[in-house]
């Protein structure tokens, strides 16, 4: 049954993928992206598909996957359905980095940089005042992140409030979730692989941690040193995500429960599930942003939203008839 | 063997002491009762054994080593614990969970192996679960769970078991018969039980020393036929019993 969810998931990225890779301003046929990517095709396609369009099918992706495997390990961390990469407000801290850089007139790295700092002060003051007397509890470190992102909101909203007009859309859709301006690079694809691989060596120790902390330590995991792991790791995952695309809604949240509908929660099997579709929804989305209203671009967190709340519905709703006969 | 040994142990919930000097001393072939009132702390001082939780004072030793030089991984191997609850957030299947008690013995890369399914299944056919294995637990009852439970202890095969109210939910037939079993099985391999029971009778059926915590700090421990008397337990639930002779049985009735 793995087996064939998995090969269908890798159909559904593949599929995404080529889509995204077609469609645009310039008509590229399937056959001639083929040629293209095996190094035919005129220069116009090359560059299109090198230069533009392949740097941001692998961004949207990246971002997508780091997303949602940010979301599965916010939710055992936390051990809440409600829990997402964005829940303790690493993401906060990042948005009012990167909108304080917009305000000042900055862009492009800059913008990266700052909110990449605002995600890492937001992380340590966290992890500093939920630690407290050396206990972690879930409720206690939800609760402290929960107020952090309520403060980093009210700072956002000041910074909206005061900031000129001409920066405020850049601002809105920095803050709804935009990949028009990334630029592709290695790290945060790296950051995803190391991610993946460290959090599938976890995966049987997450499967215990999510029924209880004392049934967890009683099969011989170490409750605390497993937290501060799943907390830095998931913090990690979600500033390097945010830092190249702002706060793109939706992906951390509800992958992981579409995922452990149809997969069910080994987190063996969960969490390279949720990577691929994280991954295949964001460039999806992002391909839909940019092409729906073309010239016009959306920002892509709303594409998101609007794809997987359907999906999501249909999907719980089916499961409930099935359960609960 | 000692399996389990404390001296000297003094464990508090918050500022209330629950056991105060408690020295006793567990050996193969043995199973323990702890018997109390409600809130006189049977939970607390399982957890304390189990290594889950800081003594205040005193010592712990597993085999006649300190507990606090035991690994978690070591630990999970030799002893094991039934808790009284369990969470539901995120439900896994019977399986699933009957596998856990796989992990001690796993490395983190390793998947289960056949055998491990082959064990797994066995212990659910023991617990009359064989049938439900792709069931999610958030769908079972109250008593099918706490078979579950007890079919992951099973499966993890500890020495020294921890039980708290094993007798939870579970009907008559089944109290009986799975501690029954579990009893056999864990003595079959020179291992051990500690309990907390509500019930005075069930520990007379099943061991063979007792804990008595009357709910202050004093602690009473020993042979059950030299420990429970009319007087002691009446004292212990602060309400007055008769014992009852059935065959060659003590039975404890409520005046």
């Amino acid at each position: 049954m793995f087996a064939r969810r998995f090969f269908l998931l890798f159909v559904v990225l593949l599929a995404s993928m080529v889509f995204a890779l077609v469609t645009g301003s310039i008509e590229i046929s399937a056959g001639d992206l083929l040629g293209t990517l095996l190094g035919g095709g005129d220069p116009l396609q090359q560059r299109v598909i090198w230069e533009l369009r392949l740097p941001r099918v692998a961004s949207a992706f990246t971002v997508g996957a780091l997303l949602a495997l940010a979301g599965v390990l916010m939710q055992v961390l936390l051990r809440n359905p409600l829990a997402e990469p964005y829940i303790l407000g690493v993401s906060g801290g990042a948005a009012a980095g990167a909108l304080l850089a917009l305000m000042a007139g900055m862009a492009g790295v800059w913008v990266s940089g700052s909110s990449l700092l605002g995600a890492l002060i937001s992380m340590l003051l966290v992890f500093a005042l939920a630690h407290g007397r050396g206990d972690w509890q879930p409720l206690r470190l939800l609760l402290t992140g929960v107020v952090v992102a309520a403060g980093w909101g009210a700072l956002i909203s000041f910074l909206l409030a005061i900031s000129p007009d001409q920066s405020l859309r850049g601002m809105l859709f920095w803050l709804m979730g935009d990949l028009s301006q990334v630029r592709f690079t290695a790290m945060p694809l790296l950051v995803l692989i190391a991610g993946t691989v460290l959090a599938m060596m976890l995966g049987r120790q997450l499967n215990l941690l999510q029924r209880g902390d004392l049934e967890a330590a009683a099969l011989g995991v170490s409750i605390t040193r497993l937290r501060i792991v799943l907390y830095l790791l998931g913090a990690v995952l979600t500033a390097t995500a945010v830092m190249q695309a702002g706060t793109i809604g939706f992906v951390g949240l509800v992958i992981p429960h579409l995922m452990r509908i149809w997969l069910g929660t080994d987190h063996r099997v969960l969490l390279p599930a949720s990577v691929l579709a994280g991954g295949s929804l964001v460039v999806l989305a992002d391909t839909l942003a940019r092409s729906l209203l073309a010239p016009q671009q959306l920002p892509v967190g709303v594409l998101t939203a609007f794809i997987g709340v359907p999906v999501f519905l249909f999907l719980m709703q089916r499961q409930a008839g099935v359960q609960r006969p | 063997m000692n399996l389990l040994a404390a001296d000297k142990l003094h464990a508090s919930i918050g500022n209330k002491p629950i056991c105060r000097d408690l020295d006793f001393t567990v050996q193969a072939g043995q199973c323990w009762g702890i018997l109390g009132a409600n809130g006189a702390g049977k939970t607390t001082l399982l957890h304390t054994l189990a290594g889950l939780r800081r003594a205040v004072a005193g010592r712990i030793n597993l085999r006649d080593r300190p507990l606090d030089q035991w690994s978690m991984a070591e630990l999970a191997r030799f002893r094991g614990v039934l808790f009284q609850d369990s969470h539901d957030t995120f439900p896994a299947t019977v399986m699933e969970t009957v596998l856990t008690g796989r992990h001690p013995y796993l490395h983190f890369w390793e998947f289960e192996s056949r055998r491990d399914y082959e064990t797994a299944r066995q212990a659910l056919r023991q617990v009359e679960l064989r049938d439900m294995e792709s069931r999610r637990v958030d769908t079972l009852s109250g008593g099918e769970r706490r078979r579950l439970a007890l079919a992951t202890l099973l499966v993890q095969a500890p020495q020294l078991l921890l039980l708290d109210e094993p007798s939870n939910h579970l009907d008559l037939r089944n109290q009986v018969r799975l501690l029954d079993d579990l009893c056999r099985q864990t003595i079959a391999r020179e291992g051990a039980l500690i309990m907390s029971l509500h019930d005075v009778n069930l520990a007379q059926r099943f061991c063979s020393h007792v804990i008595l915590m009357f709910g202050d700090g004093a602690v009473c421990t020993g042979a059950i036929t030299d420990t429970l008397s009319e007087d002691t337990v009446s004292r212990l639930y602060n309400y007055p019993v008769h014992a009852v002779q059935d065959g060659n049985r003590v039975l404890y009735s409520p005046d």
